[in-house]
């Protein structure tokens, strides 16, 4: 354990902390506070990471000098490490606070000393000094190693995405043990809070990548740029502001809505009515697909919502779509049951009302149900049901599956779909899974592992980029991301820090047989 | 005493004006005028007389006409024989039991005689004497009050002639008496009368009377009986004890009183027998019994069997040799009994139909028919035409056209087998649209999937459409007629779910088909007909030459195990027991007025109907499984005596494998499912279980964590 005597010896030789911390040096508003550049401290640090807490900062200025302009910058200089405590001392004080009880101080390469520290060492130079220092080290120097971040415990998805990681390091001809630090976060707040204390602590890694599940990835994006670690979430990214070190490296329904408005347009289709799913899974989907369908000129005729455990519900929402029970069609119904009647008894059949029945009154092109397969299916018999005899259906990547096409229905001739994964054909060899019928389908047990090995082998492409970079300081890896337009095939990020992951499009086609087809559409 | 002599005295003392030999030429004149008009008006008389009995033929008698009489057949009854060669019925035109002469007991002639012909052992066919009488009482009188026809006249009357009342016949009938007289000795003729006359309820002669009414043969009869019946023989139908018994005693009292009057009993005797109590029988039918429908079924059989000339088949003294199994009979028989009471409780839950007898509204009667057959060679082995023969003879196993509900459904599944589908394929279960026909199931059965083998052995209607529209209505209706079914079915998809009308033998040709290994043998209810003498005059082609193949093998073992999960995991779990060695099908029409249970074994094919004649609904959740089921598990269970268990015969080329009953992936804890060889599921896990498993109810659930 270090002690407070412990630590005044290493202020006492960081002394001229005071010259290193001009009022430049701190440029932390929206973006994270601009640090000294100790590349000295830094290039040590990563050649004798063993021993960090004797390595002096390299001065920028030299103490001469800073004792000639003493009074101003002394000021300026607490004034800013006053910033750096709020900004950055603080919140790693508070992380440290959380850390997990495996993670112990003599384990953690001096980091820990950032507790003993507080506003009041700002007022002196030297404690100063020794607090930016330690700082910089905590934020700058990195190990070379990616922290992953799943809940393993519990779910069975975060194994085929660690496989995918140690796949892809393997891939890159590096040692999977010596590169990945995974910890099961147990889907709880804790438990993130301890795995990520532990991999800033304890194994200064370059980069993390996590948050698959929204709670995680709420906590990984508030603490991101805290720690200044590029993080790379595994989900949706949020409707909000990018925030730096923050990258989604998941699909994202924005831009698979926006693949469907795009392939409305493609065949045609100006008029869409939307069957909602009142479970709200799908909102984020028909929302954006609204927002696209407007750029794209095409009309929303209905948005009607159903409850998917209830048969009436959704025959009462395809009802509505297609205007069966519509009040200006009252007339209309009971003509035709009259008709009905006068016919039975002309030909002396027993008169069935349950025959008479208003023929669908079709105002849109194709009908959009963002639920899954199963649904699908369920709607594609209730339209036919009510005397529909085509209607293109479109959906997204909850369609994708052998259920979809087998046994065959018709009804389903001309549908499409729209996924984030393309052929399985296409996956890289590491995580190829096995498609027997068709490239584009998968065995009902490979389909979760086919689209998280995806998922984890582009987001771990960048981290593993970044964690090769050992020149370059941690606080400064948000900046060597590029930033690039969208529908781009390699792994990028845009504007938005939202990974660029063009959507694919299929479409389900039947030839007679007891089994139909999903082709993929060409771009 | 006055003189009517024209050549008297008196008559000539008229002529004393006139010359003598005047007067007496005039009178010889006037003697041979009238002589002569005397003779013209006898000649003209006898000669129109003659004319006139020549025209009737009495001068000419056909004595083939006699010997008809004396060769008189009374043994033409046909018989019906089980399997094992013992009678179980008999059909006829005329029901006879031949008595000879020898056998009448003398105090039934006594009776008769005393009765019918005082006179028989003296006259010679025609009692003049009776005749004169008969005409003075009449003069007295004003009415015929008493018969003259003797029993030879009654005999040839009723042999002979037509019953008209006309003088010509009248004359006839005593030109033929005299004659048949001299050839044929008063015993003789006493035996044809006797045996010939109908004396009500369907029995012709004394000793089918006997039977009839009494149930006993004519020999042991006593005295009070004998004068009943002889008492018939005036007017069976007006003295008949079953229906006037009143007039019946009456009229046994004349004739003991006649026999009084003729000493042939004292009058001691006379007291005691006019104060006999009779117990005769009521009026019951010719075969009676459970196999009476059987015998029914037989005699409407015989015309439609190819190569059979014989047309008066109940005239003939048949011997016809049935397919029949009385104790697989008296086993179906017990096995509706024993829920008799069960069948009347759910008369309670019956619709009103219309009362025709009494006006108005009136509750259904339950009936039950039950057919067994054997699948291998088409023998029936068991006809239960309905709850009690007495009651109602309508044979439902053979003439009721019924609505056959679900039970039909093994041919639909059999054709989609046949067409590559496969038990485990997956369906969707939602209300179906064929040509704006819309049937629909309660709305808890939607939004499910099921495999096929789920749908078929929990009889579920909206899959069962699905299959139909897929495969084809007309290769479903195809294959129904080569399986068996003779009544017409409609062209409609209805037909699919058993809207059209089958009678229970269409469905045991069905049901035997699946038994037999695909194999459709023709029903077949009789083995050989000979005559009386013991000639054959039928017999059934070879086993080879009654059957079809209709399915292959596999398929029809395949279906074979469908219709066990229908026991083990379906609408017959109440017998799930049985699926060891026993396979069917429920069905239930609309309103439950048909309610079935179709099942067979290796050895046996039983198909049971519960339901009402008049198509009534019936109430409380009525099923195949529920009413239909009982009687056909009581009667398989008891059947293991006759016909041991044993399993079904597993051709080659089929697999079993464990699949998910629902999602129809392989699964070890799943249902046990029958393929053809390398046609059975490959994978492992289905995406709908995927998803029902899925903790977040979502299909690839990556964007909802």
């Amino acid at each position: 354990m270090f002690s407070v005597t412990k630590i005044k010896v290493i202020i006492l030789t960081q002394a001229l902390l005071s010259t290193c911390l001009g009022a430049g040096a701190l440029e932390a508003t929206t973006t994270p506070a601009k640090l000294p550049e100790p590349a000295k401290v830094a290039t040590v640090a990563q050649k004798q990471p063993e021993e960090p807490a004797k390595t002096p900062l390299a001065p920028q200025k030299t103490p001469a000098h800073a004792e000639n302009t003493k009074p101003s910058n002394d000021a300026a200089a607490e004034q800013t490490c006053s910033k750096l405590f709020q900004k950055f001392t603080l919140p790693l004080q508070d992380l440290w606070k959380r850390r997990g009880p495996d993670l112990r101080p003599e384990n953690t390469d001096g980091y820990a000393l950032i507790e003993e520290i507080t506003s009041e060492q700002c007022k002196d130079a030297e404690t100063r000094k020794a607090h930016i220092e330690l700082l910089a080290r905590i934020l700058n120097s990195h190990s070379g190693k990616i922290g992953v971040i799943l809940p393993i415990t519990g779910n069975t998805y975060s194994k085929h995405m660690i496989a995918a990681f140690e796949a892809y390091v393997r891939s890159s001809n590096l040692d999977p043990k010596k590169i990945l630090v995974v910890i099961d976060s147990q889907s709880k707040d804790e438990h993130v809070y301890q795995a990520l204390a532990s991999l800033i602590f304890e194994h200064r890694v370059t980069a993390i990548v996590g948050g698959t599940e929204a709670s995680e990835a709420t906590i990984l994006r508030a603490w991101a740029a805290k720690v200044m670690v590029p993080t790379f979430l595994m989900s949706e990214p949020p409707a909000t502001a990018p925030i730096a070190f923050v990258y989604y490296a998941h699909p994202t329904e924005k831009s698979l809505a926006k693949a469907a408005a795009d392939a409305n347009v493609r065949f045609g289709h100006k008029r869409v009515s939307i069957l909602s799913p009142s479970d709200q899974h799908s909102d984020q989907f028909i929302f954006a697909f609204e927002e696209a369908a407007k750029i794209n000129g095409i009309t929303i005729t209905d948005k009607v919502p159903y409850d998917s455990r209830r048969f009436d519900s959704m025959e009462s929402a395809a009802r509505k779509i297609f205007h069966l029970d519509a009040s200006e069609r009252r007339d209309e119904l009971k003509k035709l049951y009259e008709s009905a009647k006068k016919q039975a008894a002309k030909s002396g059949e027993r008169f069935n009302p349950k025959m008479v029945a208003l023929q669908p009154d079709i105002q849109q092109d194709a009908v959009l149900i963002p639920d899954n397969f199963k649904m699908v299916r369920h709607f594609a018999k209730i339209f036919g049901y009510l005397g529909v005899r085509r209607m293109p259906l479109f959906g997204h990547y909850e369609w994708r599956s052998q259920g979809l096409i087998s046994p065959w229905d018709s009804f389903m001739n001309g549908s499409y779909f729209v996924d984030f994964q393309g052929a399985y054909t296409s996956l890289p060899d590491p995580i190829k899974i096995s498609t027997p019928d068709s490239p584009y389908l998968a065995a009902a047990d490979k389909i979760e592992q086919a689209d998280f090995s995806l998922i984890a082998w582009r987001a771990i492409e960048w981290p593993l980029k970044l964690s090769q970079k050992k020149s370059d300081m941690r606080r400064k890896m948000d900046k060597l991301i590029p930033k690039k337009p969208e529908n781009r095939t390699d792994v990028s990020f845009d504007a938005n820090n939202t990974i660029n992951w063009a959507p694919s499009v299929f479409t389900v086609t039947g030839n007679g047989s007891n089994t139909g087809h999903i082709n993929l559409l060409g771009q | 005493m006055t003189d009517k002599n024209p050549f008297n005295s008196n008559h000539a003392s008229m002529l004393v004006a006139d010359p003598p030999q005047l007067e007496y030429s005039l009178w010889r004149r006037a003697l041979r005028v009238t002589l002569a008009v005397m003779g013209c008006v006898i000649i003209g008389t006898g000669l129109a007389t003659y004319s006139w009995l020549n025209s009737l033929g009495v001068f000419k008698l056909d004595h083939r006409q006699i010997d008809t009489l004396t060769n008189f057949n009374y043994q033409n009854n046909s018989l019906v024989f089980d399997r094992n060669g013992a009678k179980i019925g008999e059909f006829f035109e005329r029901y006879h039991v031949f008595v000879p002469h020898t056998k009448l007991p003398k105090h039934f002639i006594d009776a008769l005689i005393a009765i019918e012909d005082r006179s028989f052992y003296e006259h010679h066919g025609v009692d003049f004497k009776g005749i004169a009488r008969a005409l003075l009482i009449r003069f007295k009188s004003g009415r015929a009050r008493q018969g003259a026809s003797t029993l030879t006249q009654q005999l040839i009357r009723n042999t002979i002639l037509t019953p008209e009342k006309s003088l010509n016949r009248k004359v006839l009938e005593i030109a033929w008496a005299l004659e048949a007289e001299r050839y044929i000795p008063k015993d003789k003729i006493l035996e044809i009368y006797t045996n010939s006359i109908f004396l009500g309820n369907g029995a012709y002669g004394v000793g089918a009377a006997a039977q009839r009414y009494f149930g006993k043969s004519i020999e042991d009869t006593t005295p009070e009986e004998s004068a009943l019946i002889a008492g018939l023989f005036q007017s069976p139908s007006r003295f008949n004890p079953a229906k006037y018994p009143e007039r019946a005693k009456t009229r046994q009292i004349q004739v003991i009183n006649a026999m009084r009057k003729t000493g042939v009993i004292t009058p001691a005797q006379a007291t005691a027998m006019r104060a006999a109590p009779l117990h005769y029988h009521p009026y019951k039918f010719m075969n009676e019994g459970s196999t009476a429908w059987f015998v029914d079924y037989i005699q409407e059989t015989l015309p439609k069997l190819p190569g059979f000339e014989i047309k008066n088949t109940k005239q003939t003294g048949l011997r016809i040799y049935t397919t029949l199994d009385n104790s697989l009979q008296a086993l179906a028989q017990r096995s509706i009994s024993v829920y008799d009471s069960r069948l009347n409780d759910l008369r309670t839950r019956v619709g009103m139909v219309p009362d025709s007898i009494n006006g108005g509204n009136k509750k259904a009667t339950i009936e039950a028919s039950m057919l067994v057959t054997d699948p291998r060679t088409g023998d029936i082995l068991a006809m239960i035409g309905g709850r009690d023969y007495a009651k109602s003879q309508f044979n439902r196993t053979e003439n009721a056209l019924r609505s056959p509900g679900s039970a039909f459904k093994p041919v639909v599944y059999a054709q989609a087998l046949m067409q590559g589908y496969k038990w485990s394929d997956v369906i969707y279960v939602s209300p179906v649209n064929i040509d704006n026909y819309r049937p629909r199931n309660m709305e808890d059965d939607y939004l499910t999937e099921t495999t096929m083998m789920r749908a078929f052995y929990k009889s579920m209607n909206a899959p069962t459409m699905e299959i139909a529209t897929k495969v084809g209505l007309q290769s479903i209706t195809g294959l129904a007629r080569k399986m068996g079914i003779q009544s017409s079915i409609k062209d409609e998809f209805g037909s699919a779910l058993g809207s059209s009308d089958v009678t229970m033998t269409d469905l045991a040709r069905v049901y035997g088909t699946f038994a037999a290994g695909g194999i459709l043998t023709e029903l077949s209810p009789i083995s050989k007909i000979t005559t009386a003498d013991g000639t054959v005059v039928w017999q059934r082609k070879t086993i080879d030459q009654r059957q079809t193949r209709v399915l292959n093998s596999q398929i029809s073992y395949l279906m074979t195990q469908g219709m066990r999960a229908v026991l083990t995991s379906g609408t017959g779990f109440k017998s799930s027991d049985l699926a060891a060695y026993a396979a069917g099908k429920t069905g239930t029409s609309n309103n439950s007025s048909d309610n079935w249970f179709c099942g067979y074994t290796a050895d046996l094919v039983s198909v049971v109907w519960v339901g009402t004649d008049e198509h009534a609904p019936i109430y409380g959740n009525a099923t195949g499984g529920s009413v239909a089921l009982p009687i056909w598990d009581q009667f398989i269970r008891g059947s293991k005596s006759y016909r041991p268990a044993r399993e079904f015969y597993r051709p080659d080329g089929i697999v079993e494998a464990t699949v998910h009953p629902v999602y129809g992936h392989r699964t070890p804890s799943g249902a046990r499912m029958y393929f053809l060889s390398n046609d059975q599921p490959k994978e492992t896990e289905s995406a709908l279980e995927t998803m029902e498993n899925s903790s977040t109810g979502g299909y690839r659930h990556v964007f909802r964590h």
